[in-house]
């Protein structure tokens, strides 16, 4: 081991990154082929693994397919955006509301799923609501909502392999910058999603637990290892926090206050005046009105953060994002490879913990890299405003934990923490290709093509084949969008289309009042909602850079944002309610064959 | 006990909106943690622990389905719905 770490040191740079990487994309193939050794050939194993997933294994599945790109890239990025404020509207929340979602719905929808052989959402839908055409209102929904959240971890994979690889290969591949000379985007994302797409082929849903457990395991130990080196290149955890507090407080907390704007208004001119010729002898009149200290070369080279206010409503709202478990066709094939319902008590107890590791330490990475300095140069060359050095290439929020990594860490080391970030990457991507073939093959070629008469043989080729249209489809609209907008504003999107239907599977599963039509509304009104903030947002912003997030209302003269899932859910609730209420209950058998005593 | 558990955890759901040092960018946890940050890696471990209780106490009795119990392919057909 010692001796291998050695010659990959001697590499050129970004060689021994890329070898790395190569090394962990080889051990999934390998997993791929020993999950394959244990096929059993029918659909049923190749979609749930025939139902035989233990706790523990359950676990570390189901945490490695929710923390994808988003959790990494996103989270790191978004904090060195907007601040400390990212973990308590995203993870500590995503700890909370995560763990409900998955024992309230998650183990009851595992019972129905075994007990009347389900194995995608619509099936049950469809028999629960009495209508076999609700899978035409929701399927193409899903679809829609699935892939941005695909695309976001085939971008980050791509990033990552772009910012880890850099100077590898200077004369085959050009580039600026922080990126020259290394596997260009394309060919990163193409490498990235042609080895989730084989061993997925190969071994189905049980490559996908085996896979995304090794990934867990990976990407939980690199990202502590990655937030020690980070810290001990920046002098201590304690003094790269002291550098935030020096040049960006604001990034501490999720308000704003004089003493925070009266600090940025001070580094920014000291910034300003670094990056101006030496101005003539100026009159006293032109000077600012505040006291700027002599500025040292750390100083001027450093472009603080515009301040940004996260108001409690908005903090709050976040609450709403994270109920989008519950209807993520991905998870739902997961919970139903579980061996029993307690298997699942390992994954609502350890979920908020897991979460809880991976974040924090991302979180953290992502404020010090707002005032990180290394040999006298901004570790991110650039601030959410613009450039700091003139000339230097602006990557995004989304490439900040990849330039903390390579630039402050050895290569060994930053080829393992590069291949740990993309094992939470893949880990994500690779149970969304194999529901959506399964979703294909069961909700529409299977119901619709042959009135669910299909052929075991039949329905594993068939969503075979549909994972390779899913991959291709996938890596082509990533390519195109991924210059469009950054990973946490799609993903909030994304998330707030599943969370609108959230309504629906909870009534589903406890009110026996829910009628087809209440369904039916409530999908329409939440999904209608969310498509029209969607495109009245951009149109604001006439499609181009980041449509925000965040919906605006007016409350006693007052201007307050929230996260469109909130008034998304609130809306699909409530015509789920009042329409059911006023059509014909269900069917007294289909009551009993879901509720039965209870 | 099921509605002493149910209650707290909404009790830490309220308790998530931690507004009484949004702006308090001084005080560090450990030498080196916001102290918004600190709290908040609190709310994930007392998450942790309370649904830990909850699987313990509140458990769904109807939700274990014997293998005798479970859909299985009908004549003709090998296997899936």
């Amino acid at each position: 081991m010692l001796p291998a770490a050695l010659l990959l040191a001697d590499l050129p740079p970004g060689m021994t990154q890329l070898w790395i990487i190569v090394a962990y994309l080889a051990a999934l193939i390998l997993l791929g082929l020993a999950s394959n050794s244990v096929f059993k050939g029918t659909a049923v194993d190749y979609f749930v693994a025939s139902r035989g997933v233990g706790p523990v294994l359950l676990v570390l599945s189901v945490f490695g397919t929710t923390m994808t790109a988003f959790a990494i890239q996103g989270s790191s990025g978004e904090a060195w955006a907007s601040g400390v404020g990212v973990y308590g509207k995203m993870a500590s929340w995503s700890g909370i509301v995560h763990a409900a979602c998955f024992f309230l719905i998650g183990v009851r929808l595992w019972a129905l799923g075994k007990r009347y052989g389900y194995q995608t959402q619509i099936q049950f839908f469809r028999d629960r609501f009495e209508s076999s055409n609700i899978g035409l209102l929701l399927f193409p929904i899903l679809v829609v909502l699935q892939m941005p959240y695909i695309i976001i971890g085939i971008i980050g994979s791509g990033t990552m392999i772009e910012t880890a690889t850099a100077g590898a290969f200077p004369e085959l591949f050009g580039g600026a910058g922080v990126t020259k000379g290394a596997i260009p985007f394309w060919l990163g994302t193409l490498l990235a999603t042609g080895v989730v797409w084989l061993y997925v082929s190969l071994g189905g849903a049980r490559a996908t637990a085996w896979a995304n457990a090794l990934q867990t395991v990976i990407f939980l130990v690199v990202g502590v290892v990655t937030f020690w080196a980070v810290a001990g290149k920046l002098g201590g955890a304690d003094s790269a926090t002291k550098m935030v507090q020096e040049y960006n407080p604001s990034k501490l907390t999720r308000g704003v206050t004089p003493e925070h704007q009266q600090i940025y208004k001070e580094k920014l001119a000291i910034w300003r005046a670094s990056t101006q010729p030496a101005p003539a002898p100026a009159s006293a009149s032109s000077t600012p009105a505040f006291s700027a200290s002599p500025a040292s070369p750390r100083q001027a080279a450093l472009r603080p953060h515009a301040p940004r206010e996260m108001t409690e409503l908005e903090f709050f709202s976040y609450g709403m994002i994270p109920l989008s478990v519950a209807m993520f066709p991905h998870l739902f094939q997961l919970w139903l490879t579980a061996r029993s319902a307690r298997s699942f008590r390992l994954t609502v107890t350890l979920h908020p913990l897991l979460v809880m590791v991976i974040w924090a330490p991302c979180i953290a990475i992502g404020i010090w890299a707002t005032s990180a300095i290394v040999n006298g140069q901004p570790v991110i060359p650039y601030t959410p405003q613009g450039e700091t050095i003139p000339g230097q290439r602006v990557l995004g929020p989304n490439a900040v934990i990849g330039l903390m990594v390579r630039m402050l860490a050895d290569p060994v080391v930053g080829g393992l923490l590069a291949a740990g970030v993309l094992a939470a990457i893949l880990g994500g991507m690779d149970a969304q290709f194999l529901c959506l073939g399964s979703m294909f093959t069961h909700d529409v070629v299977d119901h619709y093509a042959s009135g669910d008469g299909m052929s075991d043989r039949q329905r594993l080729l068939t969503g075979r084949i549909f994972v390779v249209l899913v991959v291709l489809a996938s890596w082509l609209l990533a390519l195109g969008l991924k210059s469009v907008q950054p990973i946490f504003g799609l993903a909030v999107w994304c998330f707030s289309g599943f969370s609108a239907l959230f309504p629906l599977v909870f009534a589903a599963l406890y009110w026996k009042r829910t009628t087809k039509w209440g369904a039916y509304a409530s999908i329409a009104a939440g999904i209608g909602l969310g498509i029209y903030y969607y495109v009245d947002i951009n149109r604001k912003t006439n499609w181009s850079g980041r449509g925000e997030p965040l919906v605006h209302y007016q409350l006693f003269g007052t201007d307050i944002g929230v996260v469109p899932a909130m008034p998304m859910v609130l809306l699909a609730a409530l015509a789920l309610v009042v329409v059911s209420l006023i059509t014909p209950r269900p069917a007294a058998a289909t009551l009993e064959k879901f509720f039965g005593r209870r | 006990m099921r509605m002493l558990i149910y209650a707290l955890i909404v009790l830490l759901a309220i308790a998530h909106q931690d507004f009484w040092w949004r702006s308090d960018s001084r005080t560090l946890v450990l030498g080196f943690l916001p102290v918004s940050l600190a709290y908040h890696v609190g709310v994930s471990i007392a998450a942790c622990l309370l649904w830990g209780l909850a699987c313990r106490f509140c458990w769904p009795a109807d939700v274990d389905v014997a293998d005798d119990d479970a859909w299985a392919p009908p004549a003709g057909r090998k296997a899936g719905h």
